[in-house]
């Protein structure tokens, strides 16, 4: 497959962390169509969802986005058992659910509380509500760090432990350093920050690839992006820009 | 006061291989769960450190501070691999049922301080 893409690389601007309404922190105007149009406006190519350890609202900002040129990957936050936010991705709805379901048997059977940690809407492709989603998601699964990575690129996905510059939520503030036995493909940082300076604040960067994502709980987030030379927005394709093999690159300021 | 009457008080469970703990004086205490926060505040040599972290990288942690030992609160157990490396480096980890709160009163009350 990639021989068959050699010499067709191009450079796609991609956001792979952003939530939807289906994230109790997230506003309400990250709907869908809202999501498709402003990404686009902000010159974003590929997006990947990732509500805090949910899927459900991923098929409806795909058909959202079908025909209109932006590329939606499927994904998921994951809230690891010691508190560490991964980025979860996949290529296909059917690896998501099938991840969904490893993680849904391991999420506290715990109830929103709408009025303090905000509502957490299950929609379709429009933006309207299909239902509420009754558990709690924003909370720590019973999946250790180190068996989410593994388990996630077994079944063919990346993973990538999200914002490590934050004060909470963050493989570096919540363990200090990457664990010598996780096989992370990348750390993304928060647009709160630059690649230098997360660099000089935290050595333990060096050496894993570094992406910046929107981290978007707001339609004004979705900009934040990196730059992938590759030949399509794939996992694969993806991982091997994240490693620079084959030609294929990345780089977080955008040209 | 010596770890063999801080485990023997708190009835604590040794994680790691025997040692002479009669001869081991923790000097100071810390409790956090968070390791960003341990590696920057946290009293160095010969401290003991209360938290729920069972992760590997808190051996560690505790090997770059000189600490004294590590009781892991609330029942969460390290991996094997963990308690290897722990035996390795020669970081006590010890083990109990009771919440931090618990841990860090009897801690105190035995008469365990940071300014000593």
């Amino acid at each position: 497959m990639i021989n068959e893409t050699r010499g067709r690389l191009k450079d796609t601007v991609a956001n792979l962390h952003v939530h939807t309404v289906l994230s109790a922190c997230a506003a309400v105007e990250m709907i869908p169509p809202l999501i498709v149009r402003e990404a686009l406006a902000q010159g974003i190519d590929l997006i990947a969802i990732t509500d805090h350890n949910a899927s459900a609202n991923v098929a409806a900002v795909q058909e959202a986005a079908a025909g209109s040129g932006l590329v939606v990957l499927p994904g998921m936050e994951l809230q690891t058992y010691e508190e560490v936010h991964v980025l979860c991705l996949f290529d296909s709805l059917a690896q998501l659910k099938a991840w969904q379901e490893v993680v849904d048997a391991r999420l506290p059977l715990q109830e929103n509380t709408p009025e303090i940690f905000g509502e957490q809407f299950v929609v379709d492709q429009t933006g309207e509500l299909i239902r509420r989603e009754p558990r709690l998601l924003a909370t720590s699964t019973g999946i250790r760090l180190k068996d989410a990575v593994t388990e996630v690129v077994r079944r063919g996905g990346l993973a990538i432990p999200a914002h490590v510059d934050r004060p909470i939520f963050s493989l570096f503030a919540n363990l200090g350093f990457v664990p010598s036995d996780v096989p992370v493909d990348a750390l993304e940082i928060s647009h709160h920050t630059t690649p230098s300076a997360a660099g000089s604040r935290f050595p333990q960067l060096a050496g894993y690839p570094l992406i910046q994502s929107g981290d978007a709980h707001h339609l004004g987030d979705l900009g934040t992006a990196t730059v992938f030379t590759m030949a399509a927005p794939t996992i694969s394709e993806i991982r091997l820009a994240l490693r620079g093999l084959q030609g294929r690159s990345f780089r977080i300021e955008r040209s | 006061m010596t770890l063999e009457q801080i485990i023997e008080e708190l009835d604590l469970t040794l994680l790691t291989v025997e040692r002479d703990f009669s001869r081991i004086t923790p000097v100071a205490g810390y409790a956090s769960d968070m390791l960003s926060r341990v590696m920057a505040c946290a009293p160095r040599d010969g401290a003991l450190w209360v938290t729920l972290q069972a992760h590997g990288n808190i051996v560690a942690v505790a090997a770059v501070l000189g600490l004294s030992a590590i009781i892991i609160t609330e029942g969460e157990t390290p991996d094997e691999a963990t308690i290897a490396k722990a035996n390795e480096v020669g970081i006590t980890l010890l083990a109990t049922r009771e919440p931090t709160f618990s841990v860090v009163g009897n801690l105190w009350r035995l008469g365990l301080r940071n300014d000593q």
